[in-house]
């Protein structure tokens, strides 16, 4: 890069190595990121329109992505009201074991999503450890859609607590002592104090954990049975395009899951400024 | 628009009428660190009070021991003759402002303001109209009109405890709490919202308690000042009985600038160092005592009257006069003294000087 | 006076006694937030690892050492090994690079720069197998060439490492931007000053400032790199012994009804991820600070 063009683009400083670190930064990003990124996009449309209106509208399609989204749905929002709590009691209560189950949160950050998948559908399974119990009454998890939403609450767990966390204990407990001084109960000033306050941090929590969900491969697959248009996930649709050799196929479906996953970045940046805007920070 | 211009006489604030507030005793202990001992105090109704001290004397304690946030180790706290501590928060009816005005971000400020009555049980609530109502009132109380749709964030300072004043108005309530009201603000905003509290205090009448660490702040504000030191109350008085009767070395220390000597009081007049002072203690019985002067009460003695001496160690411009550092007597006791910019000593040149106010503790 | 003061006048009742600070629940509500807290980690978090070791020693000991022993386990851990050891340097060079651009500078389009560095966590892992399979694959533009000229990209270690590394790409960086910004460049300046070289004030001032940040970085990049599946099943092709990191090799050994193999070689697994979560405990209570102001992930 010549140096004419990186004088041009940043403001002075006496800190040298500007142009070695961002010149290693943009060219390992394009190597590894956009570029490949961008060649999925052209891949895509050179099939033309007609073609990925054709896979996209395709019902194995339509459903596997229903199905995505639908159960990461449910999944992002029992996390976020178990996160909720979680975050609440590890930041408000002292009991013993706090720093343990601060810390064991971040299993399914840890955890292999192989290694969880495996050892989900083990316990779930009919003959499974939860399963066999709930087997008598009619009760079915794994290989089930309501399988799917296990795997998913299980990757997706961490999102919530680790976003509401930090705010919680930014928050001022003299706003809630000046609440019940104006004569609000406890109920009251959870509801209409400190919820509202912890608002973007959750919303921010739940759509990170309903991206993470959307795109997970791992730990549903073997929970999930995989039977087209039932328990089919979309990931697992593209790796199945892509075992058929299908790359049309294949680059439609995970372009559409890009711009979902694209729209998703974009509201969590909305929610954030936002919430800057409003609130004076995050 | 933020300065603050004087309230109209005359203008008509709804309100309760305010009470009397007797303290009995109240001691408060966290864990094993007393942090109030036994602390009585008759605060009559519609009375301004401060509570002075240095940070950990129990003033903030105290204050939430009022409001209900702290309960006391023992103790009473009686608000118009009737038992507060049976009371929860929520139904003492009290004010509270703090330091940081902890305002509700993510609420407008007319919602802030309007927080107190919204929360009421329904049969209790004003209706919405009346609501609305009050808290425009306020905000003209307050001289925030018309920015009842802002958010706190958007905001000054000084606007922001205003806000955080008339939320605390709101509920009328029977006693009103700050929690250095002013600290979080610069110089100037501070000087302006003090005489402002003292004109919306003097119209709405409510028994207020006020903590402070700042002395100057407590003598012009209040009509009596409690100072604390050390989870005691070391003297109540107006502000002219403090500054010029302080009950204690701690008081006279806290209140304004200050030196001490060690002397000796024998039959009513002061010795130091073997020496008389021609300085009168009446009524401090014989034995030593402290003698305590502030800088500004020092005349310079040029002649061969009794007269403290001692070595000019510094010398500094202190405001409109010269301050010297000296040390005096054989145990070389630090004192500082002013004397008028005229005058020049060097460092390391004698001076001899008296106090010509003065006061003298028995020890 | 004071001493005698505390027997005199106890309050009325035992409302000092059981006082409960505003901020607080009560006791009921607070024992009932722990216990539904502590049923949900325990169903969903607990149970499935504890599930993992179980059935990894059902066959007795002797069947779980054959299980990691056998050739094609021992091939995949050494890949596994293989190619976490070229992804993760690959990333924290990466990672400290884009920090000190982003953290010492500004410049336009910074904030861009930002978001495109948290891009992968934003791509589903198959996709991002599947970018590098239209890219070298057979079938891609550059395909005929890699074919004539000898190079396999695609269900070859090069593949697996490129998955791994595009999965892994922004967690080195994640955890230095923020603390580097924070830092400012105050430190940096002071060491000019004083007469040091670029070099000298990276590795002597800049480095030890960030140093616990960076390990904690490294230890997830680490953790998520050995325990890919998604975008490494896409391009590994599945060749026992050649292209099965260990995460894959657990895939195969499930499907075969190899359960006890399965849950050993993924007991290794499990106690890596336990491993990294220690440690990284450790850092967050002994070094906070040094960190980061507020904890992300």
């Amino acid at each position: 890069m010549a140096a004419t063009t990186i004088a041009s683009v940043r403001k002075s400083s006496v800190i040298p190595g500007f142009g070695l670190a961002l010149g290693v930064t943009l060219t390992y990003l394009s190597l590894i990121v956009l570029i490949p990124l961008a060649g999925l996009f052209w891949r895509s449309a050179s099939g033309g329109l007609d073609q990925f209106i054709r896979i996209a509208t395709d019902p194995r399609t339509l459903a596997a992505l229903r199905l995505s989204f639908t159960a990461s749905f449910y999944a992002a929002a029992v996390n976020l009201v178990f996160g909720l709590i979680l975050a609440w009691i590890l930041v408000r209560y002292r009991f013993p074991g706090r720093r343990f189950i601060d810390a064991v949160i971040d299993l399914p950050f840890a955890l292999p999503t192989a290694v969880a998948g495996i050892a989900l559908t083990t316990l779930y399974a009919p003959n499974g450890w939860i399963g066999s119990l709930l087997q008598p009454f009619g009760i079915r998890i794994a290989y089930t859609e309501t399988g799917i939403i296990i795997a998913l609450i299980f990757i997706g767990l961490p999102f919530v607590v680790r976003s509401v966390q930090p705010v919680l204990e930014d928050l001022d407990r003299e706003v809630e002592e000046v609440a019940a001084t104006l004569g609000a109960t406890r109920r009251q000033t959870v509801r209409r104090v400190v919820m509202p306050a912890l608002l973007p941090a959750s919303l921010t929590g739940f759509a990170l954990a309903f991206a993470r969900a959307v795109g997970e491969y791992g730990s549903v697959i073997f929970i999930a049975g995989n039977s087209p248009y039932k328990t089919e996930i979309a990931p697992l649709l593209i790796v199945i395009k892509l075992e058929e050799f299908s790359y049309a196929g294949a680059t439609t479906i995970a372009v559409l899951m890009l711009l979902a996953s694209f729209l998703i970045l974009l509201v969590i940046n909305l929610i954030q400024s936002w919430s800057l805007r409003r609130f004076g920070d995050v | 628009m933020n300065a603050i211009t004087p309230i109209e006489p005359g203008a008509s604030v709804a309100l309760g009428a305010p009470i009397d507030v007797t303290i009995e005793n109240v001691q408060k202990a966290f864990g094993d660190t007393p942090a109030l001992h036994g602390v009585s105090l008759d605060v009559k109704a519609g009375e301004l009070v401060a509570l002075l001290g240095p940070s950990g004397s129990g003033k903030t304690t105290l204050l939430r021991i009022l409001a209900g946030l702290d309960a006391p180790t023992a103790g009473r706290v009686l608000f118009g003759g009737e038992d507060a501590l049976g009371l929860r928060v929520q139904d003492r009816n009290v004010g509270f402002v703090f330091q940081h005005y902890a305002l509700f971000r993510h609420m407008t400020v007319f919602d802030n303001i309007a927080f107190g009555l919204t929360v009421r049980a329904r049969g209790e609530r004003p209706a919405k109209a009346e609501i609305r109502k009050r808290v425009l009132h306020l905000l003209d109380l307050v001289q925030l009109s018309g920015l009842d749709k802002r958010y706190p964030s958007q905001l000054s300072g000084g606007q922001r405890q205003r806000v955080a004043l008339a939320r605390a108005l709101a509920i009328e309530p029977r006693v009103l709490l700050l929690d250095e009201p002013f600290g979080a603000l610069d110089a100037q905003v501070r000087k302006d919202l003090r005489r402002w509290l003292r004109e919306i205090h003097d119209r709405t009448g409510h028994t207020t308690f006020f903590v402070t660490h700042d002395q100057e702040e407590a003598l012009e504000l209040a009509d009596r000042v409690v100072v604390m030191s050390k989870g005691r109350i070391e003297q109540v008085g107006t502000p002219d009985e403090i500054y010029d009767a302080p009950a204690s070395p701690f008081v006279f220390g806290f209140i304004g600038e200050s030196s001490f000597l060690p002397v000796t009081v024998v039959d009513g007049a002061v010795q130091f160092d073997g020496a008389p002072l021609d300085l009168a203690a009446l009524g401090t019985p014989s034995g030593p005592a402290t003698l305590g002067f502030r800088p500004h009460d020092v005349t310079i003695v040029d002649d061969d009257q009794p007269a403290l001496t001692g070595q000019i160690v510094a010398e500094r411009r202190h405001g409109g006069a010269r301050r010297l550092d000296v040390e005096v007597g054989p145990e070389r006791h630090r004192v500082e003294i002013d004397m008028a910019v005229e005058h020049s000593r060097r460092e390391g040149g004698m001076v001899a000087f008296r106090p010509h106010r003065w006061r003298i503790f028995a020890r | 006076m004071s001493d005698g003061a505390f027997t005199t006048a106890r309050l009325p009742g035992a409302s000092a006694i059981h006082f409960r600070p505003v901020t607080m629940e009560r006791r009921r509500v607070r024992v009932a937030l722990i216990l539904v807290s502590l049923a949900f980690l325990a169903l969903f978090l607990m149970m499935p690892l504890v599930a993992v070791f179980v059935e990894a020693f059902r066959g007795g000991l002797p069947a779980y050492w054959e299980a990691i022993f056998e050739p094609d386990a021992a091939a995949a851990i050494r890949l596994t090994l293989l190619v976490a050891a070229i992804s993760v340097p690959c990333n924290l060079v990466f990672g400290l690079a884009a920090s000190w651009a982003i953290a010492k500078f500004d410049f336009r389009g910074k904030s861009l720069l930002n978001t495109l560095i948290d891009l992968p966590f934003s791509v589903s892992p198959v996709i991002a197998g599947l970018i590098y399979v239209l890219l070298f694959g057979s079938q891609s533009l550059l395909g005929p060439w890699l074919k004539s000229e000898g190079i396999q990209v695609i269900f070859a270690v090069p593949g697996i490492v490129l998955a791994t590394i595009f999965v892994t790409f922004p967690f080195v960086a994640r955890e230095l931007i923020p603390l580097m910004e924070q830092q400012g460049r105050g430190d940096e300046e002071a060491a000019l000053s004083l007469g040091a070289s670029g070099w000298q004030v990276f590795f002597r001032v800049t480095l030890p400032n960030v140093k616990w940040a960076l390990l904690y970085g490294v230890l997830l990049c680490n953790a998520r790199a050995m325990g890919e599946f998604g975008a490494v099943s896409v391009v590994s092709g599945h060749i026992r012994g050649l292209t099965n990191t260990m995460p894959l090799h657990v895939e195969i050994l499930y499907n075969e009804y190899n359960f006890a193999a399965a849950f050993a070689v993924a007991s290794l697994l499990a106690l890596l991820a336990l491993f990294t979560l220690v440690v990284k405990s450790v850092l967050e209570w002994r070094y906070a600070e040094e960190i980061a102001a507020t904890r992300r992930h």
